[in-house]
Formats: structure tokens, sequence, C-alpha cells
């Protein structure tokens, strides 16, 4: 495992963070610290949902990975140091007035749910209801940044033996069944019960949608304005059919899915299944 | 069974990709559409684009907000000067609405989504070749394309660079009232009397 962690450390090294507003000290504790909770993801290559006829593949350059989608439990420590990321006074153009509607206040994420095990259970749940903005500063104040889609996407492709087992139909239909599950409702169940994948990382499918740096760069539908929270007509009409037709892997239904939630979106969506992990490393993202 | 690359080349040249002329002669869109977004709006619609504070270089290499731009009606698209195909005809169809809009205190914004090409002086060279009255146009270009991705989000503009010189995008046109909320939207080119009437509304 040392090996890899040291890895993930130089590879944040290679990339001065943004100044953050938080400032976060970037000592060697900080940098272990980052490294214990990132999995590097090595460089390769992924069948994106559409990609382009001549050449399909999708080259990713390596970069680190939160283990685990981040938790109400982190969000509070940092809406605590950016009082301007706090459900009272975040400015519109940033959130829809859902962000962190399920939060008993400002700066107490717990829901009283009967389903959580008190206060340190919602802790651990993912963060959701949160906008792609806030998602984008959070990660900024860690001196990372949100994964591109085509970076989320390679990571997910990967099952707990196969970095690449987006085609197998066997991996397909649990991905299916982890969606259909995680739209029943209820409350989101803590972070780290998902399947490891073979880099590390756990709960991309099982748990909630996840925010990408580009979730934007999708043009399959032009505007998705008419969707409040989810997926428009034009979109089904377009995206859908489109799907149907053409896209590089008809059976690759789970990666329909994704792309046309994210296709509802806009950067002030909150939404009670969306959360976000950070990444860090690889080239500054396009 | 229809080929994937006419889906989705039909899909991208109704989201307005900028691919080399030649390539994307068809600009008739079942996309064009437009909002009066004002008037359906529920309170949660309303915010001020002009809350984000990057920090962005006009044509003349000044820093600007776009807080900055508060005052006026503004017509905003994201664009970048070297698309050779809807960027041109994006501001055709402007330089058209400021003809329509006659005497109406309204200006115009151009921003880039390709900030590493679009030094100021190369935004001043597109303003000149365009004709862009300096009274009326603000042409703005990023810090980094992190900046350029929340405006773009502000405004519902969906882009991704294809290759180093080229993006596709959607031709999005916004009209932004003068604090910066957004009072008209158009997704798509075509038809532009009714952002003529939307003006004359923020007149009043």
């Amino acid at each position: 495992m040392l090996p890899l962690l040291s890895l993930a450390a130089a590879t944040l090294l290679t990339v001065p963070p943004r100044p953050a507003a938080s400032g976060i000290a970037t000592t060697p504790a900080r940098r272990a610290a980052v490294a214990a909770e990132m999995a590097r993801i090595p460089a390769g290559s992924y069948l994106p949902l559409y990609g382009r006829r001549n050449d399909p593949r999708v080259r990713v350059a390596a970069f680190a990975l939160d283990r685990e989608p981040v938790t109400r439990g982190d969000f509070l420590a940092f809406v605590r140091a950016n009082p301007s990321w706090r459900r009272g006074a975040v400015r519109p153009v940033f959130a829809e007035r859902g962000y962190l509607a399920s939060w008993r206040g400002d700066l107490d994420p717990s829901t009283g749910s009967a389903q959580v095990a008190g206060n340190a259970g919602d802790l651990r749940r993912p963060v959701t209801e949160i906008s792609w903005y806030a998602a984008k500063a959070y990660c900024a104040a860690q001196g990372k940044r949100l994964p591109t889609t085509d970076e989320w996407e390679y990571a997910a492709a990967a099952s707990e033996t196969h970095a690449d087992a987006a085609r197998e139909p066997g991996f397909v239909r649990r991905l299916l069944a982890l969606y259909a599950g995680r739209a029943s409702g209820g409350v989101l169940p803590a972070v780290g019960a998902g399947f490891r994948n073979v880099y590390g990382v756990r709960d991309l499918h099982g748990l909630a949608w996840e925010w990408t740096l580009d979730f934007n760069g999708v043009l399959v539908s032009d505007d998705s304005r008419e969707a409040g929270s989810g997926v428009g007509e034009r979109d089904h009409t377009l995206f859908c059919a489109s799907a149907a037709i053409g896209a590089t892997d008809p059976t690759n239904y789970p990666g329909f899915m994704r792309y046309a939630f994210r296709a509802g979106l806009t950067g002030r969506s909150t939404i009670r299944t969306l959360g976000f992990r950070c990444a860090s490393g690889g080239p500054a993202a396009r | 069974m229809p080929r994937l690359s006419t889906l989705v080349a039909a899909a991208l040249l109704a989201a307005g990709a900028c691919t080399p002329a030649g390539s994307a002669t068809t600009v008739a869109t079942p996309m064009t559409r437009a909002t009066a977004v004002a008037a359906a709006g529920s309170d949660d619609d309303r915010y001020s684009v002009y809350d984000l504070d990057a920090e962005w270089r006009d044509q003349q290499g000044r820093p600007r907000t776009l807080a900055s731009l508060r005052g006026r009606p503004q017509l905003v698209a994201m664009i970048y000067t070297h698309c050779a195909t809807t960027c041109p005809l994006t501001v055709a169809d402007m330089k058209r609405i400021e003809r329509a809009a006659g005497a109406a205190d309204v200006g115009f914004l151009l921003v880039s989504l390709d900030p590493d090409r679009d030094s100021s002086a190369r935004l001043a060279a597109f303003a000149r070749e365009h004709d862009l009255a300096p009274e009326r146009w603000t042409l703005l270009s990023g810090r980094d394309d992190s900046d350029v991705r929340e405006l773009a989000a502000a405004l519902g503009v969906r882009y991704r660079r294809l290759s180093p010189d080229e993006l596709a995008h959607s031709n999005t046109l916004t009209l932004l009232d003068a604090s910066g909320e957004v009072a008209w939207q158009r997704a798509g080119l075509g038809d532009d009397t009714d952002v003529v009437a939307a003006v004359r509304a923020l007149q009043r």
C-alpha cells in the first residue's frame, strides 16, 4: 500500500492547489492525510458513452480520487470555516433553495431521522442537496478539485477485480440493481459500505449521483431547464432516441442513466440524491 | 439502423458545434427557443450572475468583474474567436439586435470560452474586425477554464473541448437586466424579435 500512497502524494505535490479561502497548509502531515483519503488512479483509457467514431476510446491521465464521497461531517467542517457557504448565507447564484435543506440548522447536519443512529450516523452520510458551485468550492478548500466526467467515468468502470468492467454483463446488472435500489427513496446510508473497486475507491455507484467538474459538457441535449431536477421531455426525445440507436455501447444502460442525469442539471441544482467527491493531480482540467 | 455518427452529428449541430467550416453547414435547428424567464420564474430562479466574483480582462486589457457591468441590461453570449461556424452568426445576430434596439440603453457582452487563446489583443482584433463599438460592446476573457465554466454554469451554457483547436458549445443568448438577473434567454440561433421587445421592456 505504501508505494501507492507515496505516489499519490507525489502527484499532489506537482499540482499547486489554487489559493483557497481557508488556506489549508500543505504540511507533510496534511499531504500524508490527503494521500490516505485518496486512491491513485493510473493512466489508461475508457470507452465513453458518446465517443468519436474514428477514435472512440478516451485517454485519461493518472490522477488521485477520494476513496469515499464527501460526508455531511466533512461539509460541516467546511461551512464552519467558510461562513459564506452556510445555508443561510449562500448567494442565490450558487445554489437553489434546496441547498442543505434537510439540515436542522446552518451548523447542524443532523436530520433527526429515525432511520439514522443518532447524530454521529448523520455525520457519516454523504452530503447531498449540494450545488456544483458548493462542491467545487469545497474541493478547492482542500487543495483539490472536482473530477472531470472522463476521470469519474473511467474510475467508475472498475469492478473489485477489473479496471474495465463496464461491458461485463454481470457488472452492468449489478449497477442497474444498485441504481434502482437508490431510487426507492429513504435516507441515504453512511459512506464506505459499497463495494471497493480495484483502485480502492468505494460508493461510486451504490450511494448517490456525483457532480463532475464538466457536468455541463454534455451536448447531447442543448438545454434542460424544463426539468426541475431530473430529465426533461426534450432530453428523453433527444437523449434516449440517440442512445438506443447509436451510442458506443448500447448495453451500457447505467452509463445512459448517468449521462441523462447530468444533462438535466444546472450549476445551482440541489438534489437529495446528488453528492460529490474530490480529485487531484492530472493535467489541468480542460 | 441509422448510424451513430449521424445522430451525434445532429445532436452536436443542434447544440452548435463550432466545427471547421464545411463539416457543419446547417444551423437551422429545432432547438431554437426563447424563454421569458422573469415572467414565469419563481423566487428560486432569482439570482444575479454578477455575484460571481472572478476577475476577467476586457478587450482593452483592463481587469474587470462582471459586477462592473451593472447599471444597464446586457445581452450575453459565450463564444471563442477561432470559431469558424456559429460564433460569427451569433455575433451577427447580436448586431442585428443592436440595430433593432435603436437608442435603447443596452450593452452587448461576449465572453470567451477559450481563455488560453483569446488574449485581450485577440479580443480587440475581433472587435475591430466585427465593428463592435466599445461604448456598447464588452469582450471578456477569463483567467482560466474554471472561471469560464462557472459563468457557463450560471448562464446554462454547455460546452466541451473537442480538440486543442475546437470547442462545441450551445448557442445560448441571454439578456441580463441591469442587476444581472436573467430576463430572457434563447437556446439556439434564430428569430430575435422578442428579444428586442424584452430589451424595451427593461427600459421602462
